[in-house]
């Protein structure tokens, strides 16, 4: 007799087969590697109880080199929904025990559908890497599966918070999906990313190198910035997704309002305290960032790469404000390739989803140097004037010490637009610092002198009184008020909420070109 | 006309040759050395200001070594992790380069006892 309880069972049955994706020993060798299984990975990121999977029935479709009639359950990836915060979010998570999580054609359409459907309902997508990259029987359709997805990538974009987590290998073709996302997260020892793994690399180069040293989590966290959060463990991970979105909006729709928990600012960060009056004295300027925020709130991105400038995002009044601040405690805080490219990606992203954007400046400038020149500083310096320009949120700029030449133009300047610029008393807007400005003006005064040295210093001392101060520029209008640094908190506070109906016209067009 | 003159590149481990030209860069390229935590190199070139270590002296992680004047800003150079001063390669009042080996550190072996954690996942 066939009833319900049949087709129940029939359907257990085939559930039960699909989530041992491929079999007990390769789920146990994946724990081995200090790997979670799929679905424990997705249970543990997601609000319990809350995952809703789709497609675990499907089949691959390959005939070829031996492909028909191997069963690969659910073809290597799970997707689904679930909540995070109790709000909606996509997922997909490839599973490395089904054929090494080897990306088919029908592995691709999984993924499409879960991409397609977060931008249809607004909401975002969380993909887990863990893949040994194209399944190499299914040939072209393979790489099909690979462009549909970085289309949609590129749609998604700035529409949705797209988060890349790379757990496993992500290597080849596969890792622009990642690249094209606005947050990478990678875990110690697991995430692996190289266009071209060490074997090719030693056969065409002949140079040696490892895994870990040519794509591990620590180089992409610290030398090339593919990485945005670096984590010791996958749970470790985990809680950093739901750090991060508990402060960036669900869609580029979301209002960024101040219902977020309203905390007073920490008493543990004297504001007075943290900057050293002399301008060549270092300090952490995340201190700074925690003095003026609710409850001393700091979630730092790209930590460790580029650390020259600091990105991140903090609670002010219970909004969510992203904040771009030179870091005079690492390599005194220039400007360079690296740092410019950091903090221009950060704006845009900040300026795509509505949140304000606060930028604290103290640095001396451009780094100099033929690796700098060689290495395209201009374009890529071109960047952050391009991303700041462009931008349309509510833009405050503070000038703690010292703004100096192109880097004063660049860090949010009143010229590229910032609605508020404040600067401390002890701020230096200048073209340069007076040393070498002094030099210039009065090089022939300097050598004419009987003592060029006494000379030297005397003028340096002339050009630092006259111009070394935010006077000359609040009296041209440029900075709008000159502030003592107790009160940087409200000054920001209520510009914010000022400009919270900002609304700003910019020439239509297709879209800008910025110097890539 | 000058005749064209191409190299082989070779692409696959086990693929195909190539017969091309190479870019002035990639002719130009460094070879990738694997860094060496013991030097203390310069971030960001700049001037030896003062040398605050001798060598053979112990250092603990945190440990002020040298005052780096670079881009105005006085920088100070710590030791980052514990070991003796091996050798100095600077003088106070020298410009350096980005890059430029300034010290080196012996790192203190931690003790042999100390072994990594087992790392266990959970099911």
């Amino acid at each position: 007799m066939v009833n319900l309880g049949t087709k129940i069972k029939e359907l257990k049955e085939r559930q039960e087969k699909a989530i041992l994706g491929g079999g007990e020993k390769a789920i146990a060798k994946q724990i081995a590697m200090g790997k979670l299984p799929v679905r424990a990975r997705i249970n543990a990121l997601l609000d319990e109880g809350s995952f809703h999977e789709y497609d675990m029935f499907i089949e691959h479709d390959a005939r070829e080199f031996g492909m028909d009639g191997k069963e690969l359950p659910g073809d290597g990836v799970v997707i689904g929904t679930g909540t995070i915060h109790g709000h909606a979010v996509a997922i997909y998570a490839q599973d490395f025990t089904v054929a090494g999580g080897s990306l088919g054609s029908m592995h691709a359409r999984k993924i499409v559908k879960m991409m397609d459907y977060a931008l249809r309902m607004r909401i975002p997508l969380i993909g887990i890497n863990d893949s040994g990259g194209a399944r190499i029987q299914e040939g072209v359709n393979s790489l099909a599966g690979y462009g549909e997805i970085f289309f949609r990538n590129t749609l998604n974009s700035g529409v949705i918070p797209q988060i890349s987590v790379i757990l496993g290998p992500c290597a080849g073709g596969a890792v622009y999906s990642p690249a094209l996302t606005d947050f990478v997260f990678v875990v110690e020892n697991i995430s692996k990313m190289f266009i071209t793994g060490p074997e090719v690399i030693k056969s065409v180069l002949g140079e040696e190198i490892s895994m870990e040293e040519l794509g591990g989590a620590r180089v992409h966290s610290e030398i090339t910035g593919n990485a945005h959060f670096y984590a010791k463990t996958e749970q470790e991970c985990f809680e950093q997704i739901k750090t991060l979105l508990s402060y960036i909006p669900w869609n580029n729709k979301d209002v960024n309002d101040t219902s977020k928990a309203k905390k007073a600012p920490s008493k543990k960060y004297d504001i007075e305290k943290i900057v050293p009056i002399d301008p060549t004295k270092p300090y952490d300027v995340r201190d700074v960032i925690r003095a003026i925020t609710d409850g001393a709130d700091f979630f730092e991105v790209q930590e460790k790469w580029a650390a020259n400038i600091v990105i991140g995002y903090g609670h002010m009044g219970g909004r969510t404000i992203g904040f771009v601040a030179n870091q005079p405690m690492v390599m005194a805080g220039v400007l360079d390739c690296d740092s410019s490219d950091k903090a221009a990606r950060f704006i845009r992203f900040c300026d795509a989803f509505n949140i304000p954007l606060v930028t604290l400046e103290d640095m001396p400038g451009y780094l100099p140097g033929v690796d700098q020149e060689h290495a395209g500083v201009i374009r890529h310096g071109a960047k952050m004037l391009y991303a700041y320009s462009e931008a349309t949120v509510p833009c405050v700029t503070v000038i703690i010490r010292k703004a100096y030449g192109g880097g004063y133009i660049a860090m949010n300047s009143r010229h590229l637009r910032a609605d508020f610029v404040c600067a401390w008393p002890m701020a230096e807007i200048a073209v340069m610092g007076p040393e070498g400005a002094a030099n210039i003006i009065f090089r022939k005064e300097i050598m004419e002198a009987s003592d060029p040295e006494a000379m030297r210093k005397q003028k340096v001392k002339e050009y630092k009184e006259k111009f070394a101060n935010p006077y000359v520029a609040a009296a041209k209008g440029y900075v709008d008020t000159v502030i003592e640094p107790k009160d940087t908190r409200k000054f920001i506070l209520h510009a914010i909420e000022v400009s919270k109906n900002k609304q700003v016209g910019r020439p239509n067009k297709k879209h800008g070109i910025p110097p890539f | 006309m000058k005749k064209e003159e191409y190299k082989t590149l070779r692409v696959f481990v086990e693929g195909r040759n190539y017969i091309t030209t190479f870019t002035k860069k990639f002719e130009e390229r460094k070879p990738w050395v694997r860094p060496n935590p013991e030097e203390i190199k310069t971030f960001i070139p700049g001037l030896v200001q003062k040398i605050l270590v001798t060598e053979g002296q112990a250092v603990k992680t945190g440990d002020k070594l040298i005052l780096f004047v670079a881009m105005k800003m006085h920088n100070i150079i710590r030791a980052p992790f514990d070991g003796t001063v091996a050798g100095i390669h600077v003088n106070v009042g020298d410009t350096l380069p980005r890059g430029a080996v300034m010290l080196n550190i012996k790192k203190v072996i931690p003790n042999a006892k100390e072994k990594k954690k087992k790392v266990t996942a959970p099911k």
